[in-house]
């Protein structure tokens, strides 16, 4: 089920709330388990065949947590199993056909359970956490709620049992607080606009772009950079739509979700990009993986490394094949040269006036960083990121050729057309279109600097402050309407395949 | 005054006005018949049509007027295909000498659209001949969803036929409540109420003069008696384009060309309709010399590839073909086409004549 259909809104969250906080004035354990209850029916819409595993996996990682919590010895043999277990079952749905399919092998008939990585994830985190006694959990029911409480789920974000048992635990929660469930209301259409507005409207530019190589067309410059800007433009209002709607939805039940987006398209620096793009898996990698190999504790060729080893593994994370290897080393590779610059030149453009400049450089670095993301396999990457680059020549417009004709004889230009694909159909309006949905990543404040949020850190933006006040309340509710009189076919989020 | 609880009132007053808005425009205009609204409108757009000589102003909703003709009116002969045939009256009919006739062709017409006129005309007790022409897209499902427009049409269609329900993109179709609060839904419907001066419905569409409909405005398209469309002066105009403006025909030409599974539902739809008494023909129409240039490749290899299935087809389930792609097997040129992949007038009324 997804948040952006009707199902959800008009069926799904109502009976659930109503559920939640109807039973709540009865019994805490009785809404936690219809909460509990209905973020299985949400699992299983899906594919009900999956509910065993996802059972399996919540009921093992607990009884693991169990042992881990009473045992005096062999604690690390046992965390490795359960780890190992962990592991191994995503190794065989995620990667089994990857590693096959490399050694020339046949591949098997696996189809891949939907949030896989994030239930397996939260739920190694939870383990580690436990083994170094810094969490324990003995209640079941509050543990399947922590791993399947629907909002988070499929695509996260990312949650830290820390700061999720407290809120489960408390009674207050199970009543209702309308100031969240506003608050909720007004951050669910923010992420709903941002989807069914923003995503869905560039998502056909960014696929026309990256079919075309496999049609046997050769990409322009031009065509590269409009279909890579517009994937940019797509998966980030895509995932932190999700994410918005995740959190908004949250709100509503009483519970704050961490934060998962600040306007990563905003960063100065790469470093910057990766504190504000999928925080929680960010900060993930860095407790569980980066701090694991060392971190920056063994001198700085061994940060680097560390640091390559943590973003190909979170490249490698989001599916199992060479373009997101690719792409984490990618970032792997600039963050290396961001830390270089950093230590050779310090403080040198620290200046304002600068900032334009290298929030810019950072935007194309993200961008042609996606192509290897986006494109399905290495031999569209290939086309594309040439095409990016120019490597096969500039296409410039035909009516140019008279003009600059000299510029034919370099080889490097060739006037059959900035565009000679006609891959867009009304181009003017579809980059019109891609024109404002940029303006608004590059510029407009995140969510949580319009609605004041528990965790969010930047300021308000005071134009724009969200209060519960009736104008407000008529802004909100027209927002909501207009993104549900948006949601068309069915259009599931990017990161469900992740 | 921030009070959170009158906030989720207004909140939720809002959000119903703007609903409950665009629902009523929906359902009232109603402009593509999700709600069986437009029923009426092509009833009484197709007695207008009956009731003119010349015929009268193109409907907005051809699909729904063309499927009205097609239960109501006695015919002989009916032509199921797209725009690329949309000019053929009785007299281009393949193998001629029909009584009557209806053109049932549309706008990027479809395997669905032969599914839901097929089904029509196995009820139609006077129809004895059937042509379809199959454009180089016809053998896919869910290239044109215009038919979702009359999902309950097209499912029971689907079953009269002999096929299986929900086949491929229509496994879940728009129901009648995606419609009433759609957005894209609501847009047209206003285009439809600017079109109408206001009025949810078409008032009785305007009836030609003489045969050149000079009693309309350039721009206006004409629908003739049998279903045929009149082209506007406008249109002809500016018509046959230039050699230099004639495109690839490249028009949903997209990999595979061709759906395996499409050609065995035509084949099954074939014999349903010839297991009813019902004589079919199968119409390939051709493109543009320029086309042949090649200069769109995969066009290329989509023409000779469908027209090699189609063929394949006729043989395997005894059905007569007419027509090829290439208009150089057929003794046409550039003169006798409009564009790219639609004959003129005097090049549809040779079909007859094409083996």
């Amino acid at each position: 089920m997804l948040f952006n259909s009707h199902l959800f809104v008009f069926g799904f969250l109502p009976l659930a709330l109503v559920g939640y906080f109807g039973l709540g004035r009865i019994s805490e354990r009785a809404a936690v388990g219809w909460l509990a209850a209905m973020s299985l029916a949400f699992y299983a819409w899906w594919n009900p065949a999956f509910l065993w595993l996802l059972g399996a996996s919540i009921t093992a990682n607990f009884c693991a947590a169990l042992l881990l919590s009473r045992a005096q010895r062999g604690r690390a043999a046992l965390l490795s199993a359960a780890i190992g277990l962990n592991l191994g079952l995503l190794g065989y749905f995620k990667y089994a056909n990857f590693l096959l399919s490399n050694v020339s092998l046949p591949t098997l008939d696996i189809v891949l359970p939907l949030g896989i990585s994030f239930f397996t994830f939260t739920q190694i985190a939870f383990l580690v956490d436990v083994h170094r006694r810094r969490a324990d959990e003995y209640n079941f029911l509050n543990y399947i709620l922590f791993v399947t409480y629907f909002p988070h789920l499929i695509a996260g974000p990312i949650l830290h049992h820390k700061e999720m048992m407290p809120q489960f635990a408390d009674a207050a929660n199970k009543r209702f607080n309308p100031h969240l469930f506003a608050a909720g209301i007004a951050v669910f259409a923010i992420g709903l606009l941002k989807k069914v507005g923003l995503a869905d409207h560039v998502a056909g530019m960014a696929d026309a772009v990256f079919l075309a190589p496999s049609q046997g067309l050769s990409l322009s410059v031009a065509e590269a950079w409009i279909g890579s800007v517009a994937y940019a433009l797509q998966i980030y209002f895509d995932f932190s739509g999700y994410s918005d709607m995740a959190v908004g939805l949250s709100l509503m039940f009483g519970v704050v979700l961490p934060l998962n987006f600040n306007s990563p398209y905003q960063s100065d620096c790469i470093i910057d990009f990766w504190r504000r793009w999928h925080m929680t898996l960010s900060r993930f990698l860095r407790d569980y993986l980066y701090f694991a190999l060392g971190g920056n504790r063994r001198g700085t060729i061994r940060r680097h490394i560390n640091l390559m080893i943590t973003m190909v593994l979170g490249g490698l994370w989001h599916g199992a094949s060479w373009n997101f290897v690719l792409w984490g080393a990618l970032h792997g590779l600039y963050l290396l040269i961001n830390h270089g610059w950093r230590q050779i030149l310090g403080q040198r453009f620290s200046h304002k006036g600068w900032r334009p400049f290298f929030r810019l450089l950072t935007f194309l670095a993200v961008v042609a960083a996606w192509v290897p993301f986006r494109a399905p396999d290495l031999q569209t990457t290939k086309s594309v990121a040439a095409a990016l680059f120019g490597l096969d020549g500039v296409g410039l417009p035909v009516s140019w050729s008279i003009r600059f004709h000299q510029l034919a004889a370099t080889g490097l230009v060739h006037f059959d057309g900035a565009l000679p694909n006609d891959l867009f159909g009304d181009f003017r309006g579809a980059l019109r279109g891609l024109g404002v949905v940029l303006l608004v990543a590059l510029f407009a404040p995140s969510t949580q600097r319009i609605v004041p949020m528990p965790g969010a850190t930047d300021p308000i933006f005071r134009p724009l402050h969200w209060r519960p006040s009736p104008l407000w309340g008529g802004a909100v509710g027209v927002m909501l309407a207009v993104g549900v009189l948006l949601i068309g076919g069915e259009s599931p989020f990017l990161y469900f395949r992740f | 005054m921030n009070k959170p609880v009158p906030h989720l009132c207004w909140v939720a007053i809002s959000f119903l006005i703007v609903m409950g808005s665009v629902a009523a425009t929906n359902f009232i205009v109603d402009g593509k018949g999700a709600f069986g609204q437009t029923d009426d409108g092509a009833k009484q757009y197709a007695s207008a049509l009956l009731a003119s000589p010349y015929g009268v102003v193109w409907p907005e909703s051809e699909r729904a007027v063309k499927l009205n003709l097609l239960k109501t009116v006695e015919s002989e002969c009916v032509l199921v295909g797209t725009s690329h045939v949309n000019t053929m009256h009785k007299d281009g009919f393949p193998g001629g000498g029909c009584s009557s006739f209806i053109n049932a062709t549309v706008g990027g017409g479809s395997m669905e659209d032969v599914v839901i006129v097929a089904a029509a005309l196995m009820d139609r007790p006077g129809v004895s001949r059937l042509v379809i022409e199959l454009p180089v897209w016809a053998f896919k499902w869910g290239l044109n969803q215009a038919w979702r427009q009359f999902n309950a049409d097209y499912q029971k269609a689907r079953s009269r036929v002999g096929l299986p329900p929900a086949h491929g993109v229509d496994a879940n179709p728009a129901t009648e409540f995606d419609y009433l609060i759609s957005f894209k839904y609501f847009l047209s419907n206003l285009d439809v109420l600017r079109r109408n001066r206001g009025l949810p419905h078409p008032s009785t569409p305007t009836a030609l003069t003489d045969e050149h409909g000079s009693n309309l405005s350039d721009a206006d398209q004409i629908m003739r008696r049998d279903g045929a469309i009149g082209h506007s002066r406008e249109y002809l105009a500016t018509h046959p384009l230039p050699l230099s403006q004639v495109g690839v025909g490249d028009f949903h030409i997209v990999r595979p060309f061709i759906h395996q599974q499409a050609v065995r539902d035509l084949g099954a739809i074939v014999s349903a309709l010839k297991s009813r008494g019902i004589s079919v023909t199968f119409l390939l129409t051709p493109y543009h010399p320029k086309v042949f240039e090649c200069r769109s490749p995969d066009t290329c290899e989509a023409l000779a590839e469908v027209e090699a299935t189609a063929y394949d087809l006729a043989r395997e389930t005894e059905t007569k073909i007419v027509g090829h792609y290439d208009p150089r097997l057929l003794r046409l040129d550039a003169h006798d086409f409009f564009d790219d992949m639609h004959l003129t007038e005097d090049g549809t009324r040779n079909i007859a004549n094409w083996r």
